[in-house]
């Protein structure tokens, strides 16, 4: 039996077989955008060709198949979502258009607005009010509800966001509002503010709950018609889809909270980097990459936890469900290097994608990249670019980077490569440290895997630009996603805020209303996801703060009805979380308890990368031939491995350059690298 | 002379010192208790050079990066060769330490490296208290700068690494909410430390000698770059003008304050000449470092995008300001302070702004809402005493050539940089119950690109304990904004209290205060959006259209401001008739 990842990338959507007997297969094919479908059945169809069978013969085999979509990402990014309208308190239509009235643009003052997902002749009021309480001030007024919906129907609305002010802490009137809209409007898919996000802070819970309403038909019928074309096709196994917190869900869940898909696309690295990083170096301490053609994705993994964040924007919209907490910038192999009006060079963040693509890849595209750079620079070999199936034309790229880069710096084509290449890799390790200071910590203490298509050939400098040690390239890099989705658990999240509580002696809190409020939460997820006669796990955990903080930090809470002992060890936990973040604690400061979050787990079957004996051995009958490659300011006479051949124990010294199947490993001088049990690459200084 | 630059260097070590700068606002952000550091982001870091010379900064608030330039060159002029490792400054008085307005606390601590005084790390944010009359600093009416709180001359708050226990007794013993403050003052040494930290691996990695060359270089091509923004500014002297409703003093209740220049753009220069400005007054006066870095920045929003995160030392020097003493935008002791940097800041902008728009109008963006905000104290929802400085209620910025203004992004001069609290957690805070909070139609200026729209927002005090509210800082009431290059200038800004007691509306004007409130009064506030850019006449019907169907405009102002006609039912476009009435054109 198989099991298959499918994970759709902006350029290649990539799919990871294991197989019991071979291990794991990488196939690639272009992504589809027009139809994100197409694109997966064609790896399907690639896979079964490999196989010798046909397409109904593999479903067949195929035990479970897991899937990151981008098809949520996407609508959002492109403005394509359903007709979305909402309902809303009086007086609070424009919350979602207010955006807390702040920019981040600086002194840069020519700036698009960006528009709300839900145009303001769509966003309706309905007469109703909580307080900060959550006590009804004034009902619902049900006929106001009716009228707004008249309108929006007529305005051939496909889908509405229901959110009222402070329903976190009582729901019954977006409920209300929900069941008459349901019973008189059944076509209408509602999203609820209450069951999206229940919590605190108005602007956040309004937007991820138009967010949801934005994406969910689509990623509805994506889902539908997805699984309704594997079925007929013979697939009987289990679909699983990618979530933005790093689990993956049923099809069934996801038609229930759409939003968790959206951003999921670079989720499963970070996974399978803290799964390789143990397995080979026994360290829990991992900065996760993941260097695509257009984006560098970083995850902090500190002590083996994926942390995840509720403080993150989706294109220009804000979204605050629990999304893995993966920095981005643009930067990548497509990355365009170009000459400010300062003439400073910089790379980034514009990308040539995958059309044009790099100018090397003779598709019209004229503008140089960093793929462009490595391949003057005799990094990347121009007949075994995806293990030969993209010529790569270098007259192309040294004609970009001439009249684009050397000419205006005065430079030979080739130093001016470097220089692409040296600020692509500072720009990356700008991204690195920020995100590593950010969260509190040294990226000295810290191992990198390096992931993505372009993360093999940057590594290494990127480890000497942070004194980082150990730098791991998996040999499965070129598709870390994917094979992170193959361990990912099956996880759902939820959280609910209630009134804040003020900490002083936990003798004094109501613990049984929090052990309620937990004991509600869990049995309204399992009812809603249907899970009664499944086995699984529930972690509680509540956000928490100092009184008159702004930042929360979240601590584990023990599932079990709640005693002051408990609640006092809790906040002991926290303190101690507080002087690893910020460096100091503050015992006799109250503490307030702001959310309160349950996770759900259930554990799947978990693909091993095959432990292979180490045999120390040099590796040179696995030698493919030598070419001069540029380090430092010249040319260096450097040995070509054929990463294929390599087995582990195989030892190799910079400069040196190892073809991989879909990548390529640069080691430049002063580096060394051993083939580790995995059969990936241990890269250190030598 | 060529000095001998790795270009793919320049960028390692320019973009490492801008991420610098920004780390240290994250470490801010992160740890502070005060609302105004924290969560309202009114605070400002950066990196300064043994000569003051600016040499990266993060534009949370980017009126303030110059004025670091002046702190730090009054601290090495002061103490000279009594600078050391460990030592941290600390200083506010605008007229001892080129300070703004008393609650800016800055701090500033020297970075050496193998002996040698290479830099300085610097920090400033707004502090919850800083003594006075009031809680918060923004009162009018106070009788000198010593009635407007501490002045704080350059010290050593530590001295080779010694807390100064005594300085700091007497600091924390002068201000209202000593337990935030403290905390506050903590995270802001906390940013110094690790930009110190940041800036020696760099200076390890690399040298200093090659550091320092590059960082003059970062300077030279940043001079050049701002030099040649200037040379595509036609030669000429333009004149601007902006006035404050008043300066608060019920004496002179309604006299506008005007501040006046004429920018004169000679080549690659640019001279600033602030003759004509009202003399100094009460509250709103402006200290000299605020005006010249508020006139600097003004003319930076003019440059190309790509420069904005990028300005340094080389920004400023082809850049001449000069004032008048004892006046508004360069006043004497003792005048007081409290609402200077964004009240007169904002004049200042205005008006250099106006006269670049008679110049180069399209980079050059519309008077938006100015100021209007208001600052709070009383008794917490759980019941401790607070004080709070809120933006919610801020208007719209002005438009700019191709963009439309934003919504509810003022204060003009912070460039959106400070965020709006959620009715939610300032109703569960704080004793308020918002009852409305929405986008005003026609509260813009009209223009081929309008303005940001300004909200309506409806306060009620929801508490029998003390309860008021200062207008500080709030403005263009009376006076008026300016558009660019035939834009219509928005309608001016209005706030009101009901009282509970009698329902009579009490016309609320800015730098009034304090405003004690009994439960169920309500404070409204009707911000104004942005001015326009471009004839209103030239909109695209199609976005003017829009504009309607989401009651951004009404019916009316489509058909008489921009003279476009909709059908009132379908609000399809009367192409024929809106032709005609455009004239044709």
């Amino acid at each position: 039996m198989f099991k298959l990842a499918i994970d759709v990338g902006g350029t290649h959507t990539d799919a990871l077989v294991f197989d019991g007997n071979q291990g794991l297969l990488e196939f690639k094919t272009d992504t589809t955008p027009q139809d994100l479908r197409i694109g997966v059945f064609k790896a399907c169809e690639k896979i079964a060709e490999h196989y010798g069978v046909s397409l109904k013969e593999l479903l067949e085999r195929i035990e479970s198949i897991i899937h990151a979509t981008t098809v949520s990402t996407n609508a959002v990014i492109q403005r394509k979502g359903a007709p979305v309208g909402m309902i809303t308190t009086a007086g609070f239509a424009d919350v979602v258009e207010l955006r807390r009235g702040r920019r981040d643009t600086g002194l840069n003052v020519r700036v698009e607005f960006p528009r709300p997902l839900v145009p303001r002749y769509l966003r309706l009021e309905v007469k109703e009010r909580m307080s900060h309480e959550g006590k009804i001030v004034t009902a619902l007024d049900e006929e106001s509800v009716r009228k707004a919906m008249e309108k929006l129907d007529r305005e051939k609305i496909q889908s509405l966001a229901v959110a009222f002010l402070h329903s976190h802490l009582n729901p019954v009137h977006e409920k209300k509002a929900a069941a008459i809209i349901a019973q008189e409007w059944p076509d209408v898919e509602i999203s609820l503010s209450c069951d999206v996000l229940p919590q605190i802070g108005e602007f956040e819970r309004f937007s991820t709950t138009v967010l949801d309403a934005y994406v969910a038909p689509l990623v509805r019928s994506y889902l539908i018609s997805l699984d309704e074309r594997l079925r007929s096709d013979g697939f009987k196994g289990r679909l699983l889809i990618a979530q933005s917190n790093g689990g993956v869900a049923t099809p069934e869940a996801v038609a229930q909270r759409p939003i968790w898909t959206i951003g999921s696309g670079p989720c499963g690295g970070p996974v399978s980097a803290l799964y390789y990083a143990r397995s080979v170096l026994n360290t829990r301490n991992v900065i996760a990459t993941d260097a695509g053609g257009t984006s560098f994705d970083v995850t902090l993994i500190a002590n083996g936890e994926i942390g995840t964040t509720t403080d993150d924007w989706v294109a220009d919209q804000r979204i605050a469900i629990p999304m893995t907490r993966i920095h981005s910038v643009g930067a990548g192999g497509g990355s365009i290097g170009w000459i400010d009006s300062l003439g400073v060079l910089r790379v980034g963040p514009q990308s040539a994608g995958a059309s044009p693509g790099p100018a090397c890849y003779a598709k019209g595209g004229e503008e140089p990249t960093l793929t462009d750079a490595a391949l003057l620079l005799g990094y990347v070999n121009p007949d075994y670019f995806l293990s030969g199936e993209r010529r790569l034309e270098v007259t192309r790229a040294t004609k970009a980077i001439e009249q684009r880069i050397a000419k205006p710096l005065r430079k030979s084509a080739v130093e001016a490569a470097e220089a692409i290449f040296r600020v692509s890799v500072a720009n990356m390790s700008s991204a690195i440290r920020e995100k590593v200071t950010r969260e509190g910590y040294d990226a000295r203490e810290f191992c990198l895997v390096a992931g993505g298509g372009a993360g093999p050939l940057v590594a290494a400098p990127i480890a000497q630009e942070l004194a980082i040690r150990d730098v791991l390239v998996p040999n499965v890099a070129s598709c870390m996603a994917a094979f992170g989705w193959l361990r990912s658990d099956i996880q759902y999240d939820f959280s609910h805020s209630m009134m804040i509580i003020t900490v002083a002696d936990p003798a004094q809190v109501d613990l049984e209303k929090i052990t309620r409020l937990y004991e509600e939460m869990e049995s309204d997820a399992v009812r809603m996801l249907k899970l009664q006669k499944e086995r699984f796990d529930i972690y509680r955990s509540v956000e928490m703060r100092y009184d008159g903080q702004f930042r929360e930090s979240e601590i584990p809470m023990p599932r079990k009805r709640l005693t002051a002992r408990d609640l006092a060890s809790v906040i002991q936990s926290f303190h101690k979380r507080h002087v690893e973040l910020y460096t100091f604690s503050m015992p006799d400061r109250p503490v307030e308890l702001i959310n309160y979050r349950i996770k759900i787990v259930m554990e799947t079957s978990k693909p091993k990368l095959e432990k292979r004996p180490v045999k120390t051995q040099p590796a040179k009958n696995m030698v493919k031939g030598s070419r001069n490659c540029f380090f430092l300011g010249r040319f260096h006479k450097t040995t070509i491995y054929d990463g294929n051949k390599l087995k582990p124990g195989h030892k190799i010294a910079g400069p040196a350059i190892v073809e991989l199947a879909a990548t390529t490993l640069v080691l430049p001088p002063g580096f060394k690298s051993t083939v580790d049990k995995l059969n990936g690459f241990h890269v250190q200084r030598r | 002379m060529e000095k001998k630059i790795e270009p793919g260097l320049l960028s390692v070590i320019w973009n490492y010192l801008v991420t610098t700068a920004r780390e240290m606002s994250n470490v801010l952000v992160r740890a502070s208790t005060s609302v105004i550091t924290a969560e309202l982001m009114d605070h400002f870091v950066g990196i300064y050079d043994a000569r003051g010379g600016m040499v990266a900064a993060h534009t949370v608030l980017p009126p303030i990066m110059g004025i670091g330039r002046f702190q730090v060159r009054d601290i090495v002029e002061k103490y000279r060769k009594d600078i050391h490792p460990g030592d941290v400054f600390i200083f506010n008085c605008p007229y001892t330490a080129h300070g703004t307005h008393l609650p800016d606390w800055s701090f500033a601590a020297p970075i050496f490296f193998q002996n040698e005084l290479l830099l300085f790390s610097f920090s400033k944010g707004h502090q919850l208290d800083t003594s006075g009359a009031f809680p918060g600093g923004y009162f009018s009416g106070a009788y000198d700068i010593h009635a407007e709180g501490l002045c704080i001359p350059p010290i050593k708050l530590y001295s080779k690494g010694r807390l100064q226990k005594d300085l700091w007794d007497l600091l924390m013993n002068n201000v209202r909410f000593r337990q935030e403050q403290e905390m506050d003052i903590k995270t802001m040494i906390a940013a110094l430390k690790t930009c110190e930290e940041r800036c020696l691996s760099l200076f390890r990695k690399y040298g200093k000698k090659t550091v320092k060359t590059y960082i003059d270089h970062m300077y030279d091509v940043m001079e050049k770059s701002a030099k040649e923004e200037i040379r595509r500014i036609p030669d000429g002297t333009y004149s601007g003008e902006s006035a404050a409703d008043d300066d608060g003093s019920p004496q002179r209740y309604g006299v506008p304050v005007w501040v006046r220049c004429n920018v004169e753009v000679k080549g690659t220069r640019i001279k600033v000449d602030f003759s004509g400005s009202d003399p100094q007054v009460n509250f709103i006066n402006s200290p000299w470092s605020n005006t010249h870095c508020y006139s600097c920045i003004s003319i930076f929003t003019t440059f190309g995008p790509e420069l904005a995160l990028y300005h340094n030392e080389g920004s400023f020097r082809p850049i001449e300001v000069t004032a008048p003493e004892r006046t508004v935008v360069n006043p004497r002791y003792p005048a007081t302070v409290g609402a200077c940097p964004v009240n007169v800041g904002t004049q200042i902008m205005f008006s250099v702004l106006q006269a670049l728009g008679k110049a180069r109008p399209e980079r050059v963006i519309a008077g938006g809402v100015g100021n209007f905000h208001f600052a709070e104290w009383g008794v917490d929802r759980k019941g401790r005493r607070y004080f709070a400085g809120t933006f919610n209620g801020e208007g719209g910025t002005g438009a700019v050539c191709g963009h439309d203004g934003w919504p509810h992004l003022g204060p003009d001069s912070c460039f959106g940089a400070l965020r709006k609290g959620n009715v939610e957690v300032i109703e569960s805070r704080h004793p308020w119950i918002v009852r409305d909070y929405r986008l005003r139609t026609d509260s813009a200026g009209a223009g081929k690109w309008r303005g940001g729209l300004g909200v309506h927002v409806e306060w009620i005090s929801d508490t029998e304990l003390e309860h008021a509210i200062v207008t500080g800082p709030s403005d263009k009431i009376t006076t008026r904004s300016y558009a660019v290059a035939g834009g219509e200038v928005q309608p001016p800004n209005e706030q009101y209290i009901i009282r509970a007691r009698n329902r009579e509306k009490e016309i609320v004007y800015g730098k009034r205060g304090p405003f004690f409130l009994e439960k169920g009064d309500i404070f409204i506030q009707n911000s104004g959006g942005g001015a326009g850019w471009g004839r209103a006449m030239e909109r695209d019907p199609e976005a003017v259209r829009s504009d309607v169907l989401n009651g951004y405009i009404s019916l009316r102002s489509a058909q008489e401001i921009y003279r476009v006609i909709l059908d009132p039912e379908t609000l399809t476009i009367d192409q024929e008739a809106t032709q005609k009435l455009r004239g044709g054109a």
